[in-house]
């Protein structure tokens, strides 16, 4: 009689234990690959977007102007589709990829420069923080190359056939000379409906 | 006797280059003829640059996915690329290149699928 008990000890662990709660809430909704390749529409899409930053990181990696961890910064990539492209997000996943990297070192960009000078100011104009704590004026880097680019596409439609040309440039210029000391580009080309 | 071991030799030599090699690709459900020929990598600016030579053995064309994987000396992953489309036609050969994410990266793999 007793060992039968025992023998059941096991079974009601392995019962309660699936009784324990789940972390899930509800069943609709599935957390898919951010890595997936995408191809739902051929309109500019997560895929392009990664591949392009992707693209751009490995071969400005390959440059020997990197050498001795310059200083960049971002300037704006432009829109040069019929589509709306948040550039921004290209440009951002870039000096996110080329950080990570350990082979350069990035000045805030136009875009961020309001909330540094803010910064700065509010520590040496407002009289609330001791000046030795207070960041000095005039210390920023200066980016010795700014990195800008633009995207274009070339849109065909016959016959229910769309077909997507997309070409995304970069260029890596030397502030002081104004020389461009590096280069690349991506082609995509996405056709739906053949 | 001695060409018995000269063969064995050979023999170990041959098959620690093949395990090396298909060590570094992985087939993820990849039912495609399409196959890693050739696999090389040398470090370029501190990062570990890799080129993959992929080989569509078919006479039909063939659209596949591939990604490179990066771990450092411990083994630890650094990130995962995104799976980057590829269309090959009969019998093509196209070479795909990676850059490592980061100077401490020292291994690859490749990952295939359809």
């Amino acid at each position: 009689m007793f060992n039968r008990y025992v023998a059941l000890i096991p079974a009601m662990v392995i019962f309660l234990t699936g009784c324990a709660g789940s972390p899930r809430l509800g069943s609709n909704v599935e957390y898919g690959d951010t890595k997936a390749v995408e191809g739902i529409t051929n309109e500019f899409g997560s895929t392009d977007l990664q591949i392009i930053a992707e693209a751009m990181t490995n071969s400005l990696l390959q440059s020997p102007t990197l050498s001795g961890r310059p200083v960049l910064t971002v300037a704006d990539v432009k829109n040069k589709t019929s589509e709306y492209i948040d550039t921004r997000a290209i440009t951002d996943k870039i000096r996110t990829q080329l950080l990570k990297s350990g082979t350069v070192r990035f000045g805030v960009s136009i875009s961020e420069m309001q909330s540094q000078t803010d910064e700065l100011m509010r520590q040496n104009q407002s009289g609330l923080y001791k000046s030795s704590t207070a960041k000095k004026v005039g210390n920023m880097q200066a980016a010795q190359y700014r990195l800008e680019g633009s995207i274009s596409s070339i849109v065909k439609k016959a016959g229910g056939v769309k077909d997507v040309f997309y070409i995304f440039n970069m260029s890596l210029i030397d502030i002081e000379s104004g020389l461009v000391e590096w280069q690349d580009e991506k082609e995509i080309r996405k056709t739906s409906g053949n | 006797m001695n060409k018995n071991k000269l063969s064995a030799l050979l023999l170990a030599l041959f098959l620690t280059a093949c395990a090396s090699s298909s060590d570094k690709v992985t087939r993820l459900n990849a039912s495609s003829d399409v196959k890693v020929i050739d696999l090389r990598s040398i470090e370029m600016n501190n990062l570990l640059n890799v080129q993959a030579t992929l080989h569509n053995t078919s006479w039909s064309e063939d659209d596949i996915m591939y990604r490179f994987k990066w771990t450092d000396a411990n083994g630890m992953a650094l990130g995962d690329e995104t799976w980057k489309p590829l269309k090959l036609y009969g019998d093509q050969k196209i070479t795909v290149r990676g850059v490592a994410p980061s100077v401490n990266a020292t291994h690859f793999n490749v990952e295939i699928t359809d």
